[in-house]
């Protein structure tokens, strides 16, 4: 059987796999400085970027390779979240790795093949296809986790999670086998067609929980969340940036395509396992957080915590609820590698400042950066206007309309509790007066943009949601 | 559009200074004053062409904002929202002015914060979208938090970080209430297609009304209040008791009353006790305190029970002394704020210990003191009768609860008398301590400042006119809202009954309260209340004297 390639169909992953063919050949040349390598990261992902947005704007559906990957609405939506994400950590990067060169290029190359294994994930229309999508994202990260390996904690950070990583990926594929089992094909619509009322083997079932497993530890989701808060401490804080963000948004994409399209007759089975869930990460994830006195750390909780807000918006099962999830990874992606960012530009001359602590009195002594930091730990608190309050609230609202008022409830009392960690931050670089004082050390320029980017993108989301809000809406599938 | 720029022309400020703040912190401070008077004088403009006969909503502006999410920027005001705008304008520089030389650190920060804090407290009085209102009153809390976390007093990390996790608290309830009404509103936010009754109105209601009792701060959740007023720096603390006090007891007559009547009735009795006790536990523990501005922080507990007693005995008369009580508590607990301010820069202490003979080194501090502590405690000819009266004489004559509640809620008023005279007593008056002779007086500034909040207090004292006429209408609509009800047939036998009660009193000799009614088996008028109330203010001026005469 021949097949028929549409290539523009394919135009962002050609884009991005061009873009890393172009990055893998400039890195053989020893003559060339290799900071190049990051903008042509930058550029090749705008590009892909750029054409996606086209692509959602035109409304472009489509199938290819026998049905396996599919084109729509919805997975166009996930490669805008993934690629933005993809610039803004190239951006947080570039004065982080530093002038060594050697350090470059395979630092890059990893960040765009993760990146294709998320756009894969998101366009799979097929379990082995999502398979493949997050093994070669998983494969990347474990890498990019232990990348600095004079680093201890790095090492450990990348070791850990392969290990947890690995398991994980097991148990997705051992969910797809017996899903295959029991429905008899792994196209996702075929799956659907294939569960009736009449045929809920209990294969199905075991599948579909093996299922929920494997995303809840690819998602960090209470209680497979375990190695999230110590991969995220120890690896490289624009990697933890990049974990946190795409990656966890590509689970949700798949999370969300599966559960939706191809287990809709099972809703009456899963949908009690995500409400608990959700509940559960949102919980615990937020009460933990306040422990925390490493600010990477209780960043890590607070992903996880977000991962349960997410989640509602899955438990809600209807339009909104998917589109509010999809809304909400867009935006808490731009607001937690501003984060992640915010703590880059902390670092002094000595090293990171990674203790909560060490950012007392930074209000005053550096104004700028204490602002983009409030910012983003106010949108990721909820608080208007920022985007975070709107993401939130049209999540909540999905929620009410599914009738999941104590779900919602729930989910209101942990803002209120999520207010609590984060203002602490906010306490800490205005309100305390800094113990000893550190030496002024400059902003690099492109983290800066990085920051402002990221800033603008949360301030004009939360005055004109609609932005974002609409485009969310029409990538349902 | 008028309202639109009274709203964001504070904003227009905060970037303004943000662009300028290299200037130096003169510049700052002028340009924040310049921007808080042009807000109160553009706000002036609400206020001339607000129409009186009519209880709908004025300078409408409604414009589609986020259509995806059902909501769009609503804003327009009524006879209860003008005034609160019009006072949180009128507070807002007066508290720039109070904060021109108190501020060592971060003037820039400091004004910016005060600024985006009235864009905020406008935007929630005058919001029509409950998506808007939410947001205006969740976003009021970020400058708010910055005002007592960094300009504050030595725990004010404590305080503000309790500030602001109580209102989130309750907010977050809130958040869950107003989905629920906009699922049973066709999918919308505003506020003005909102029409009862509501399913599970018993639940909207107290999700509704805990977030608001938190903010005014009702019984038993007021402790936050006495730790944000006493951390948080003067402008702050006049802001917080003038202006967001009232944003809970305005989201009551906005929201609950109006929305739930049904489930307010059966509420009622567990919510006026509350604000009863609140009124003589708020004025025992004021008694007690050593600490002046802690004194005004528990008064105003005491003060906002009247507010809620009033609202709830859903009478026009007491709703309108509520009204009018909103305002009056701003201008004399924010008079008294700042006259507390004045006297803990030149002195460094609030402990009243430290105080005494005041009034010999400083006669225009006591003379505004005294004058500002006699509006506070209710001494007829100034603002603070007014409302009170109106306040007790609804809820006694008209009230939907037992007369009890009102007869204990008026000892609040004689034990206002005692605290309040008790700590004028021994700051101004006894010996002089060594260290308080050198106290200047207030300067210039200090008198522009205190100037105007007591043109308002004697102007309202004796002269409530035009001030209740602009109310009148919109409580009326609140009143009939609140009785137009499933439950109405209960509500007509309340009112006769009370009616009823008000004959057998009559019989029992109650001498003011017959020449006061002309004929009280009629029902009466709205405006006939104004001026019962404005009657009874000459009526017991000279026994009120008497009273405080003998406390003194």
């Amino acid at each position: 059987m021949p097949i028929e390639i549409n290539w523009q169909l394919l135009m962002p992953e050609l884009i991005i796999a061009l873009t890393l063919l172009i990055v893998l050949v400039f890195d053989l040349f020893d003559s060339i400085s290799k900071t190049i390598l990051g903008w042509m990261t930058i550029v090749g992902s705008g590009i892909a970027l750029w054409v996606s947005i086209q692509m959602h704007q035109a409304g472009t559906v489509g199938t290819q390779f026998n049905d396996m990957f599919k084109v729509d609405n919805f997975s166009l939506f996930f490669n805008i979240i993934f690629l933005v994400s993809t610039i803004l950590v190239s951006l947080i990067s570039m004065s982080y790795l530093g002038r060594d060169d050697r350090k470059q290029g395979p630092y890059y190359l990893l960040i765009l093949l993760a990146t294709l294994g998320m756009m894969l994930m998101a366009a799979g229309n097929e379990l082995i296809i999502v398979f493949l999508g997050l093994e070669l994202m998983s494969l990347s990260l474990y890498v990019l986790a232990g990348y600095f390996r004079d680093n201890p904690a790095s090492s450990e950070a990348g070791m850990k999670y392969l290990l947890l990583g690995a398991f994980a990926s097991a148990f997705f594929l051992y969910g797809i086998a017996l899903i295959y089992g029991g429905a008899g094909t792994t196209n996702i619509p075929a799956i659907a067609e294939a569960i009736t009322v009449a045929n809920k083997s209990p294969l199905l079932l075991a599948g579909m929980f093996l299922l929920i497993v494997g995303f809840g530890f690819k998602v960090a989701i209470v209680p497979f969340h375990q190695w999230a808060p110590d991969v995220y401490e120890g690896a490289p804080t624009t990697i933890a940036a990049f974990i946190s963000a795409g990656p966890k948004a590509a689970g949700f994409a798949a999370f969300l395509r599966i559960f939706m399209e191809a287990l809709p007759n099972l809703q009456v089975e899963w949908s009690g396992v995500i409400i608990v869930l959700a509940m559960l990460t949102m919980t615990v994830g937020n009460v933990i957080a306040i422990a925390q006195t490493n600010i990477k750390r209780m960043l890590a909780y607070s992903s996880i915590a977000h991962a349960g807000y997410v989640l509602i918006g899955l438990a809600a099962a209807n339009n909104d609820g998917i589109s509010s999830a999809m809304l909400y990874l867009f935006v808490y992606c731009v607001m937690n590698i501003g984060a992640f960012g915010a703590v880059i530009l902390a670092k002094t001359e000595d090293g990171e400042s990674l203790m909560i602590s060490d950012y007392a009195g930074l209000g005053l002594r550096k104004p700028l950066l204490a602002m983009f930091m409030t910012i983003m730990l106010l949108s990721l608190a909820g608080f208007p206007p920022t985007a975070g309050f709107v993401g939130k609230f049209y999540i909540f609202k999905s929620a009410v309309q599914a009738g999941h008022i104590w779900l919602v409830i729930v989910g209101a009392v942990n803002t209120a509790i999520s207010a609590f960690y984060y203002l602490r931050v906010v306490v800490t670089m205005y309100m305390r007066e800094p113990e000893e004082e550190l030496p002024f050390t400059s902003y690099p320029s492109t983290l800066v943009v990085g920051l402002v980017i990221a800033a603008i993108g949360v301030l004009l989301i939360g005055i004109l949601p609609s932005l974002m809000l609409t485009p969310a809406q029409n990538s349902v599938f | 559009m008028l309202l639109s720029i009274v709203i964001f022309l504070p904003l227009l400020g905060v970037i303004a200074i943000a662009l300028l703040r290299g200037l130096g912190a003169s510049a700052v401070k002028g340009i924040a004053l310049v921007i808080g008077l042009l807000t109160f004088i553009v706000s002036l403009g609400l206020y001339t062409g607000f129409d009186a006969t009519t209880a709908t909503f004025q300078n409408v502006t409604q414009q589609a904002w986020i259509p995806g999410l059902g909501t769009s920027y609503h804003i327009g005001i009524d006879g209860i929202s003008l005034w609160l705008v019009l006072l949180t304008t009128f507070l807002t520089p007066v508290c720039i002015l109070a904060a021109w030389n108190s501020i060592e650190k971060g003037i820039s920060g400091f004004m910016m914060s005060l600024l985006a804090l009235e864009t905020g407290m406008l935007g929630v009085f005058c919001a029509l979208d409950l998506f808007l209102f939410f947001v205006f009153w969740e976003s009021m809390l970020i400058p708010m938090y910055f005002l007592i976390g960094i300009w504050g007093g030595e725990r004010r990390i404590y305080a503000t970080v309790k500030f602001v996790l109580y209102t989130m608290a309750g907010s977050a309830l809130m958040l869950v209430g107003i989905l629920a009404l906009y699922l049973q509103n066709n999918n919308s936010f505003d506020l003005t297609t909102l029409s009862g009754p509501f399913e599970h109105s018993h639940l909207l209601f107290l999700a509704f009304f805990i977030a608001f009792a938190i903010k005014v701060p009702l019984f038993p959740f007021h402790t936050w209040l006495p730790d944000a007023h006493v951390e948080a720096p003067t402008a702050g603390s006049v802001i917080l008791a003038g202006v967001l006090l009232k944003m809970g007891t305005y989201g009551i007559i906005r929201f609950c009353l109006p929305l739930f009547p049904d489930a307010a009735a059966e509420f009622t009795p567990l919510i006026v006790p509350l604000a009863v006790i609140g009124i003589i536990y708020g004025a025992l523990v004021a008694m007690v305190q050593p600490d002046l501005k802690k004194l005004v922080a528990y008064s105003s507990v005491s003060h906002l029970g009247f507010v809620v007693l009033g609202l709830f005995s859903k009478s026009p008369a007491g709703i309108q002394g509520s009204v009018l009580q909103m305002i009056n508590h701003g201008l004399s607990t924010g008079a008294l704020f700042l006259l507390v301010g004045m006297i803990y820069e030149r002195r460094h202490s609030r402990m009243i210990v430290d105080f005494g003979g005041l009034a010999k080194r400083m006669p225009i501090f006591a003379t505004i003191f005294m004058v500002v502590t006699l509006s506070s405690i209710g001494l007829p000819g100034l603002n603070g009768f007014v409302g009170e009266y109106m306040i007790l004489l609804g809820s006694f004559v008209q009230g939907a609860f037992s007369k009890i509640y009102v007869v204990i809620a008026t000892a609040g008023v004689i034990l206002a008398a005692v605290y309040m005279l008790w700590m004028f007593q021994r700051v101004m008056f006894g010996t002089l301590d060594k260290t308080n002779e050198a106290l200047p007086d207030l300067n210039a500034r200090e008198i522009v400042v205190m100037l105007p909040i007591l043109l308002f207090i004697v102007w309202i004292g004796v002269y409530p006119k035009p001030f209740l006429s602009k109310i009148e209408k919109s409580v009326g609509l609140v009143v009939t809202q609140v009785q137009t009800e499933p439950a109405m047939g209960r509500a007509g036998e309340q009112e006769n009954s009370s009616q009823q009660s008000v004959v057998s009193n009559q019989q029992n000799g109650d001498t003011l309260l017959k020449s006061l009614l002309p004929d009280s088996r009629q029902p009466m008028a709205d405006s006939q209340y104004t001026e019962l109330a404005l009657r009874g203010t000459q009526r017991v001026q000279h026994e009120k004297i008497e009273k405080e005469a003998e406390t003194k």
